[in-house]
């Protein structure tokens, strides 16, 4: 079960951020690095986070925003809320 | 030790080729850069205007069926390929007729893609274990270049033409693995190429049949299913066959695309001398991808006759197959 940190964590890498920049409101839009292959990298991540899980979570695939992508986590049972 | 499968792989490639790289000047809308750490395609192979999928398939499979004495001409032929010359007739009555082989040739096509060259495998090891057939010759030929929209970067940078003919024979080693996925058959997608005219383009560019059509592919839907089901299955043929990672001497996965590979290589824990990537200079070939990529690594002798391997196709389908024999 993955909590907002860890999915902000996972997109900050991927998109080479600190992980107090990232948002829920971070999206392709907001973020220039946010290419194909930086989303391919946070796709594989989550993959690995979440032991194979999120791989099946086809919304994902389309999830071009943190906002989106927590959304698509939460639908498939594999996101909670952080305490805070 | 079983006789092997695989008896001998020819292969053709077209020289002429586009060279990816130099595609920055004349198409700079296209982040060549950021599609190259993606793909690892330097070149795609383009076959000329005239060139059908049977005249690659001829040129792959010549040069083998000439040094054969009829005894030992194959049997039965299977044509695998999703660019036919024709919807009707099948590809593998022109071949046949083509290469000389005797009437008495059992011939039929198989429409898949990048997991038609295990299917074949796997087809044909079952008629050469029944007895139906004592030699088969497998021969996968794509001719993409006539179905992409030379707008679209995704395909257009990717995919390249190619044939490969395998001469097979009775073996009963390998262990085999099928699957499909039929919820997904709109992930790649050539819309208005059949009798079916109510699928509509739903990508980004017009679908005109002039402009080649409008061959689609969703390719972060395709990484998914490499990461899930692909990873998953790839496992389950392992353990299917009482093996690990350890006792593979090598893996030949369908060329999709460097990040595809990569990524299955992490996920699977295989060390990266394991994995054969031969993407640069001959990019996908769909169903020719992995018997090209196996005999070229056998020619740089990076695999050897009695090295085990597993084989691993996938996609259009999607569909999965994968096998596990000494070469």
């Amino acid at each position: 079960m993955l909590t907002n940190e860890t999915v902000f964590e996972i997109v900050a890498k991927a998109l080479e951020l600190d992980p107090a920049e990232v948002t829920r409101g971070t999206s392709t839009e907001t973020v220039g690095n946010w290419d194909s292959l930086a989303h391919l990298a946070i796709l594989e991540r989550l993959d690995w986070e979440t032991r194979g899980k999120s791989a099946h979570v086809q919304g994902l695939a389309f999830a071009f925003s943190v906002q989106d992508i927590l959304e698509n986590l939460k639908s498939a049972g594999l996101h909670v809320d952080s305490a805070h | 030790m079983s006789t092997p499968l695989i008896e001998a792989i020819s292969y053709y490639l077209p020289e002429k080729f586009i060279d990816v790289e130099a595609l920055q000047t004349s198409r700079p809308e296209w982040n060549i850069a950021e599609t190259l750490k993606k793909t690892g395609v330097k070149k795609v192979r383009r076959s000329e205007p005239d060139e059908t999928t049977v005249d690659l398939a001829y040129k792959a499979a010549e040069p083998l069926i000439s040094r054969l004495t009829p005894h030992d001409l194959p049997d039965t032929l299977l044509f695998c390929t999703q660019t036919p010359d024709f919807m009707l007739p099948h590809c593998s009555a022109i071949l046949q007729d083509r290469l000389g082989l005797p009437t008495s040739t059992c011939c039929f096509d198989i429409g898949l893609g990048c997991s038609g060259y295990v299917y074949g495998l796997g087809i044909a090891s079952g008629l050469l274990r029944s007895g139906f057939s004592r030699k088969v010759l497998l021969v996968t030929a794509e001719n993409y270049s006539k179905i992409i929209n030379e707008d679209d970067k995704k395909t257009f940078l990717l995919f390249s033409d190619a044939a490969a003919a395998t001469l097979l024979a009775s073996s009963h080693e390998p262990v085999f693995t099928f699957g499909t996925d039929g919820s997904k058959h709109e992930s790649i997608i050539f819309p208005q190429s059949g009798v079916n005219r109510t699928r509509k383009n739903t990508g980004f560019f017009d679908c005109e049949i002039s402009r080649n059509g409008c061959f689609e592919m969703d390719g972060y839907g395709i990484f998914l299913f490499t990461l899930g089901r692909v990873s998953e299955e790839v496992t389950a043929l392992l353990e299917g066959a009482n093996l690990s990672v350890d006792d593979i001497d090598h893996f030949v996965f369908h060329q999709g695309s460097l990040v595809v590979l990569e990524s299955l290589q992490r996920k699977l824990k295989i060390p990266g001398e394991k994995v054969v990537i031969d993407l640069a200079e001959v990019g996908n070939a769909a169903s020719a991808s992995i018997p090209v990529a196996l005999k070229r690594a056998e020619q740089r002798g990076r695999i050897k006759r009695g090295d085990r391997l597993c084989l691993f196709g996938f996609g259009i389908g999607l569909s999965w197959a994968g096998a596990v024999f000494r070469y």
